[in-house]
């Protein structure tokens, strides 16, 4: 046991200043080198200020932007830190709602969010698309599908007083298809498209 | 279920075959000592921690290196996560960890379960994430490699007392494969836009004028080792379905690759070095055929949508550009296609990371991963640990083959008599005992009934992943179960331990059993081992002990909710 | 020697089946049960249902007729893996019985003293060191021993695997001779030096009637896998209530019973010691001598048998299967010559020629048997033959031959045949061989048999044969 003893928290030691300090380390300093911008966390700037990561969901209600897939994380309630309060896009404490698909609840706030979601849509037809009334694993999805952009098209045209087709072109422009084709699914990045939106047709505020 | 996706699964499969196979190749030329470019310093190293690289240990001593080694990880990681908040590196100024969830953090990284009773970003300093988390990362997956190998030289290895050396077979899996890799694909990661840094936590205005605290860190290089090594240990609590994690469909592939690469390339290297290619063929067909089965069904039940939101004027038809199908908890970019995909590697392997929430999947969706880690984590399965198990069960299959025909069964030229039948028997009885007594427990105590979040037949389908999961030394979870109480942190660590160390000790028994034996050379009489009738025998012995033990409690969890939710029962 | 078979034992002869039957139910004692743990825990459980079938008719319950069904099944079970084994065990005895046949009927006869003319009957295994026994054509040696009289061609191929019988006599390097080999030609008698320790006979007998029968690796490996699995099940089984409780559901014990007993191996672990005593059982049959349980494996895992001696699969009688004649030779003259030399030769190649030519030619016993003179084969002259009107037949080793023409007829029938390679290929040159020649009033004739190893002839007049052998 002894015998052991030594050599195995030598090791550890050893291991620990390697695979611990001087890979993380090492890793950083290229990335920071070769991808200053992905290192940071795709870090949008406007006008001087960040204002959120290409990567990161950020919630939008207005009906002048396209909004983002639903939320379920949390964060700590500020009056007793041991329960949670919903946080809707807290990117510092990720999380999907783990709703059972049993859940009565859930069942119930979906149906709700597709009933709201054809109230403030109604000139889309068709059925919501699923991912816009459910929420993501993460609840940091940055992305929406092609048909969830779509069913907010018209919506959006007629809050920015732009043409439907302009609105919807622009919406292709920023959908990025499979990688290669085949990888992955067609989406379109919410933030991204925001901000092309304010820059084609700005909105004084 | 549409082309498209089927076609992705595909491209998966020869993605990883394409390059397992040389990856086998070189695996087994270091762990023989061919390739050996990095000697010097990892004999200067092995020098400097009063090892003898020369030196061979018997099984025993193996063995006890290496749960000595473990515990020592084990007690470094407590302490870090208990002082951190006096170390440096703790930009989100966090806390120090409470006892009982540092105690079951520390064995979960150690045991290569990561199982995580915390969001990791609102809980781990920098500090804690990259010298504790990144570091177990490493070294619990060199543990299992390390066993595995031991267990190689078992059958490659005639009449000989010794096993290799715990501590160069650890520090080679990290040298020549782990850290390469990781360097490499962190690389990778941060490209496509996985944070690597060691700042703030960056504070965002939105385009709607709020404010948004976006946690970053060290990801990249904690994200690449975490599947490389089989953990699933997430930088955040979202894990693998985090942006930042997992940031675009190539990342997502990236980790699907490898998670599994090592664990599928140990099974070519286990053929090679036992000098019969068509041995580590053979289990590698049985691997995928079991894999296949349960990324048909997952991808299968997760197109078809929640059968409750009939009539709700939702969309869930899956198309080339709607997601459709069921997609509570998973994200847009990977779609039902990469989710099903993802989670079914993930509890294959023993890794345990996520890309969607297995707690929001259909019934019969979230029952494919939870099978795959009731039947032993045996598709490729963990760094290591995933070839082990399955030889184990490729042991209680040459038995039974053997006693068929009327010989004493053998493996590679190998006899299977008792000695081997009796330790691999104690490996099968761990996983009910330690997942049906301590959830059954789980299911009285009303501590255990506190954790969950859903009611009905889901809540017992929580609990039960939760042990399967620890026990599996997966770290996935059906995450709406609150584990973070006093109960759930020891009871799991317990299941963790057990999971690990009873099954690792009497490996290496087997492991020692064997060196011992002569090797026999195969006659007429003996019972292939890499033909369709073995790999057909061999599914059917895996499917049928665990489909028996663990039938009965499926029955009461997924299976009737999944007819409940056909009904229309909502809880 | 032909393969011996002991009698098949018919699985259900009234005897067997009908101890059997009681001992399934004397097999039910928890010592001899707990041996056997997947049996024990199916005793277990059926003790229990009864138990609580007797509960539910005294006190009504709801499942009455389900726990007694249940209760009678697994009753049913234990005692069908029991009486299995007690057939099984019961074939064994029958199998042991026969073999002790075989062990007493080895007789020897012992002697005062070596040129005593009297013997008395006693069993082999009654004869200790030191005792003198007298062997005569025909019987079998009781004992390892040494000859203190007399000499003998032995056939000694069972052990040593020469088909050709040797030569034993007293005095010298060719004085010991071992038990079980059998006196081929003439009278020897033995000292016997050795007491019967305890012969493999022995052995098997107790192996067959499981008095001694340890579990064969593998059973014991298979039954470590059966307990395992009985545990796993068990756990299972054990630990449904407390997730059935979750549900609000009470699972009734006879179902959780008839759940553990449908998952347990019980068919395997019912049978298992049958299937050990089958094994040994069918390895007697085919004349395999299993000493051990592993033995019974080893017989299994045989892939390539490598004998340094073929006695144990030889059959020393040398067999004439073919007259092979050779030149002039009529192959009925040669057939004829050869069955009335052979007439008065009682080794089994002696026998076995005059069969062949009885077969092949239909020749009767001579009826002149009083004109004719037989001269009996001895280890002394290693010729046998018949003089009859002046015409001398003899048949023996070419060598024996060669000087008994020379000494009659005052010169040596000389070379070797002309033609020896047209007679077959791969002559082994170095046998013994046989030959038999007569003399009629003009000429000899001149022939040699061929046996499974003795090969080869030498040829003095036109006419030569042979005759050639079973392998």
């Amino acid at each position: 046991m002894i015998k052991q003893l030594i050599p195995s928290v030598l090791l550890t030691i050893f291991l620990m200043a390697l695979t611990g300090l001087a890979y993380p380390l090492a890793v950083t300093k290229i990335a920071q080198t070769v991808f200053p911008t992905q290192a940071n966390g795709s870090l949008v700037e406007r006008n001087g200020t960040v204002v959120g990561s290409e990567r990161i969901a950020q919630g939008f209600d207005r009906p002048d932007y396209f909004h983002p897939r639903p939320s379920a994380t949390t964060a700590a309630d500020p009056n007793d830190p041991t329960k949670t309060v919903p946080a809707p896009y807290n990117a510092a404490n990720s999380g999907g709602s783990n709703a059972a698909p049993t859940s009565k609840a859930f069942v119930d706030a979906t149906r709700d969010a597709a009933a709201k979601a054809h109230a403030d849509n109604p000139k889309a037809h068709g059925g919501v698309p699923v991912d816009l009334v459910t929420a993501s694993g993460s609840g940091l999805d940055p992305d929406i599908s092609p048909e969830a952009a779509e069913f907010q098209v018209a919506r959006v045209a007629q809050a920015r007083h732009a043409p439907e087709a302009e609105v919807r072109a622009l919406v292709a422009a920023q959908t990025a298809g499979p990688v290669f084709g085949m990888i992955g699914e067609p989406v379109v990045n919410v933030l991204n498209l925001n901000l092309a939106l304010d820059q084609r047709w700005p909105i004084a505020h | 279920m549409i082309a498209t996706g089927i076609l992705q699964i595909i491209l998966y499969f020869v993605l990883l075959i394409g390059l397992a196979v040389p990856m086998g190749r070189y695996l087994a030329g270091v762990y023989e000592g061919k390739i050996a470019f990095l000697a010097p310093v990892e004999r200067g190293i092995l020098r400097l921690c009063f090892v003898d690289p020369d030196q061979e240990q018997h099984w025993t001593v193996y063995a006890l290196a290496c749960l000595v080694f473990n515990l020592v990880g084990i007690f470094a990681l407590y302490a870090l996560m208990r002082f951190q908040a006096d170390l440096p590196f703790n930009p989100a100024g966090q806390t120090a960890v409470a006892p009982d969830l540092a105690f079951n953090t520390a064995v979960s990284f150690a045991t290569n379960t990561n199982w995580q009773n915390y969001g990791g970003e609102s809980t781990m300093s920098t500090l804690t994430q990259m010298l504790g988390m990144t570091v177990h990362n490493f070294t619990s997956a060199a543990t299992g490699m390390a066993v595995l190998v031991a267990l190689i030289r078992g059958f490659t290895r005639r009449q000989v007392r010794t096993l290799g050396n715990f501590y160069v077979d650890a520090l080679r899996s990290i040298l020549y494969v782990l850290l390469p890799m990781a360097v490499v694909m962190a690389l990778f990661l941060v490209w496509q836009g996985v944070p690597q840094n060691l700042g703030d936590y960056t504070e965002a205005t939105t385009l709607e004028g709020a404010k948004q605290l976006i946690a970053q860190g060290p990801v990249a290089s904690q994200v690449a080792i975490k599947h490389l090594g089989t953990n699933g240990g997430g930088f955040f609590n979202a894990n693998s379905a985090h942006p930042f994690e997992n940031p675009t469909a190539l990342t997502n592939l990236a980790q699907m690759v490898g998670q599994v690469l090592i664990s599928a390339a140990f099974v070519f290297a286990f053929g090679r070095m036992v000098g019969d290619p068509r041995q580590g063929r053979a289990l590698v067909i049985a691997m995928s055929v079991m894999l296949t089965v349960g990324i048909g069904v997952c991808y299968w039940a997760e197109s078809q949508g929640n059968p409750a939101l009939n009539g709700a004027g939702i969309d869930m038809v899956t198309s080339v550009t709607n997601s459709g199908g069921n997609m509570e908890g998973k994200e847009v970019r990977f779609g039902i296609a990469n989710s099903a995909l993802f989670a079914a590697t993930t509890t294959g392997t023993s890794n345990g990371a996520v890309n969607a929430m297995h707690d929001s999947f259909t019934p019969i969706g979230g029952m494919v991963p939870l099978v795959n880690i009731m039947l032993g984590e045996v598709v490729f399965g963990g760094v290591g640990v995933g070839l082990h198990g399955m030889i184990i069960f490729v042991i209680v299959t040459v038995f039974i083959a053997g006693l068929m025909v009327g010989r004493t069964p053998e493996y590679l030229g190998k006899k299977m008599e008792a000695r081997e039948v009796k330790f691999a028997v104690l490996c099968i009885l761990i996983f009910p005992l330690s997942i049906l007594g301590l959830g059954g427990a789980a299911m009285v105590l009303p501590a255990g009934l506190a954790g969950m979040s859903a009611a009905g037949p889901h809540g017992l389908t929580e609990v039960l992943y939760a042990y399967t999961s620890a026990t599996g030394n997966n770290g996935s979870a059906f995450a709406g179960l609150s584990g973070n109480t006093p109960w759930y942190n020891s009871s799991l660590a317990v299941a963790m331990l057990i999971g690990r160390y009873l099954v690792i000790v009497p490996t290496l028994a087997i492991a020692g059993s064997l060196a011992a034996k002569k090797i026999v050379p195969p006659s007429a009489g003996t019972f292939p081992t890499y033909g369709s009738l073995f790999i057909i025998l061999l599914i059917a012995v895996i499917v049928v002990i665990g489909g028996l033990t663990f039938f009965p409690v499926l029955a009461l969890g997924p299976i009737v909710e999944h007819l409940m939710l056909a009904a229309g029962t909502l809880f | 020697m032909s393969i011996h078979r002991p009698n098949a034992i018919n699985l259900f002869e009234g005897g067997i089946l009908k101890s059997a039957i009681a001992d399934s139910f004397k097999k039910l004692d928890p010592r001899d049960l707990v041996r056997n743990p997947v049996m024990f825990t199916t005793a277990v459980v059926a003790l229990l249902s009864t138990i609580l079938f007797a509960r539910d008719v005294a006190f009504g319950g709801q499942f009455v007729k389900v726990v007694g069904q249940i209760a009678a099944w697994l009753w049913f079970t234990v005692l069908f893996a029991n009486f299995a084994e007690a057939v099984a065990e019961g074939r064994g005895k029958a199998q042991a019985d026969s073999l002790r046949k075989t062990k007493t009927e080895t007789q020897a006869k012992k002697v005062a003293s070596a040129d005593s003319k009297t013997w008395t009957t006693v069993a082999a295994a009654n004869l200790r060191a030191g005792d003198l026994v007298v062997c005569e054509v025909g019987d079998v040696i009781p004992g390892d021993g040494d000859v203190m009289a007399g000499i003998a061609t032995v056939d000694e191929s069972a052990i040593t695997g020469e088909s050709a019988p040797v030569i034993r006599e007293s005095g010298g390097d060719r004085s010991a001779v071992t038990g079980g080999t059998r006196v081929v030609s003439d009278r020897i008698v033995v000292r016997i030096t050795a007491n019967p320790g305890e012969s493999f006979l022995d052995r098997m007998i107790a192996l067959v009637e499981g008095a001694k029968r340890q579990k064969t690796p593998n059973e014991i490996a298979l039954t470590i896998l059966l307990v395992g699995l009985t545990l796993v099940f068990l756990i299972v089984v054990a630990t449904l209530p407390a997730f059935a409780s979750y549900s609000g559901t009470v699972v009734p014990m006879v179902f959780l019973i008839a759940l553990l007993v449908t998952l347990i191996p019980t068919t395997i672990g019912g049978l298992l010691s049958a299937i050990g005593i089958a094994g040994m059982d069918r390895l007697v049959r085919f004349n395999v001598i299993a000493k051990s349980g592993r033995s019974v494996e080893a017989a299994g895992d045989i892939d390539v048998l490598l004998l340094d001696k073929t006695g144990t699969i030889t059959l020393g009688a040398r067999q004439a299967a073919e007259f092979l004649p050779i030149a002039q030779v009529g192959e009925r003259d040669l057939a004829e010559a050869a069955f009335l030399s052979s007439l008065s030769d009682d080794t089994p190649e002696g026998k076995s020629i005059v069969t062949l030519a009885r077969s092949r030619f239909g020749f009767k016993d001579p009826v002149s048997a009083s004109a004719m003179s037989f001269i009996p084969f001895s280890a002394h002259t290693r010729m046998s033959g018949v003089d009859m009107n002046g015409t001398e037949i003899r048949k023996g080793a070419s060598d024996a031959i060669l000087n008994y023409v020379a000494d009659k007829s005052g010169r040596t029938p000389g070379g070797q045949p002309k033609d020896r390679s047209h007679w077959s290929n791969g002559w082994p040159r170095r046998a013994a061989r046989p030959c038999w020649w007569r003399v009629t009033a003009r000429r000899w004739e001149w022939s040699t048999s061929r046996t499974s190893s003795s090969r080869g002839s030498a040829n003095v007049s036109p006419r030569c044969a042979r005759w050639a052998s079973a392998r």
